[in-house]
């Protein structure tokens, strides 16, 4: 263990995210990450967090983390085709229902004629979801919107006890 | 750590709840492993963690505790914001147990207690891979 000081400058480190930055306050978890391939996988372990505290069937579960995977990986491999900017995770309970926002502030969703991907990633997300919205943010931010039907979670099981 | 040896850094906002550590836990654990941080440390990153999970809920100022993680491959960094007035120093004094001592200056190698000039505080931990 260090030996802690107290008052001693946290230097080397010189992150660009504030954490006093404005949050969703509709969002039980946001996340922002820069888009790389490596970070995919937090995101994706992130939201298994949930799983932890909910009453999430296996399935469901699975379901949810391969969509966030799917969602995250688009971002990391189309978004910023000129370099590296931020992924974004929002998650949210309510009604028994899980709903996860996957953002970006890339390129949008467009047709891409030299994408190396097969072209699956929307469509699998769309089977496993119960819903799949494309769309675009209040800061004009790429959004792509699931949601999960969780029939035996309640938005209560969330909140401080 | 990423291929390029730049800095991973995440930002994460958790409802007040029983969301925060399990949440919280494993950010910190992916961004810590990434950096190829060592096992003792690693255990070190989640005793501090797991003390800004039970103790910063009481001190943000809004339904939120956001924490901003970074990680190279010196170390790990977790800055607590968004606090309150004297926020900063609360939560420090919180993580004192009785017969140990505080659990943040006891396992970090850094700690530094903010507060801007609007009054918002901001509790940073610092932990170095390499003790020196």
């Amino acid at each position: 263990m260090g030996a802690g000081s107290i008052g001693a400058s946290a230097s080397g480190m010189t992150g660009a995210l504030a954490p006093e930055r404005r949050v969703d306050t509709a969002s039980d978890l946001e996340l922002t990450l820069p888009a790389r391939p490596e970070n995919v996988a937090v995101a994706r372990h992130a939201i298994g967090g949930f799983a932890d505290v909910l009453e999430m069937p296996d399935q469901t579960l699975a379901d949810v983390k391969l969509a966030v995977t799917e969602a995250c990986t688009n971002v990391v491999v189309h978004a910023y085709p000129n370099g590296e900017g931020p992924m974004g995770l929002r998650a949210s309970v309510d009604d028994g229902v899980l709903r996860v926002v996957v953002v970006d502030a890339g390129r949008g969703i467009l047709p891409r004629a030299d994408s190396p991907g097969l072209g699956l990633g929307l469509p699998l997300i769309a089977t496993l979801a119960e819903s799949l919205e494309l769309g675009t943010g209040a800061n004009e931010e790429t959004e792509v919107r699931m949601s999960f039907r969780l029939d035996a979670v309640a938005a209560d099981d969330l909140r401080p006890r | 750590m990423s291929a390029d040896g730049a800095t991973n850094e995440a930002a994460v906002a958790v409802r007040k709840g029983p969301l925060v550590g399990p949440v919280l836990g494993r950010v910190v654990g992916m961004l810590a492993a990434r950096a190829q941080c060592p096992i003792d440390r690693l255990d070190d990153a989640m005793l501090l963690t797991d003390a800004v999970a039970a103790h910063a809920p009481a001190h943000t100022t809004d339904a939120h505790v956001q924490v901003v993680v970074a990680a190279d491959e010196a170390g790990l960094e977790l800055r607590v914001g968004a606090l309150s007035r004297d926020g900063a120093r609360s939560l420090l004094e919180d993580a004192d147990l009785p017969g140990v001592g505080n659990v943040f200056t006891r396992v970090a190698d850094e700690v530094d207690a903010r507060s801007s000039g609007d009054g918002a505080g901001e509790l940073v931990l610092r932990l170095l891979f390499s003790p020196a």
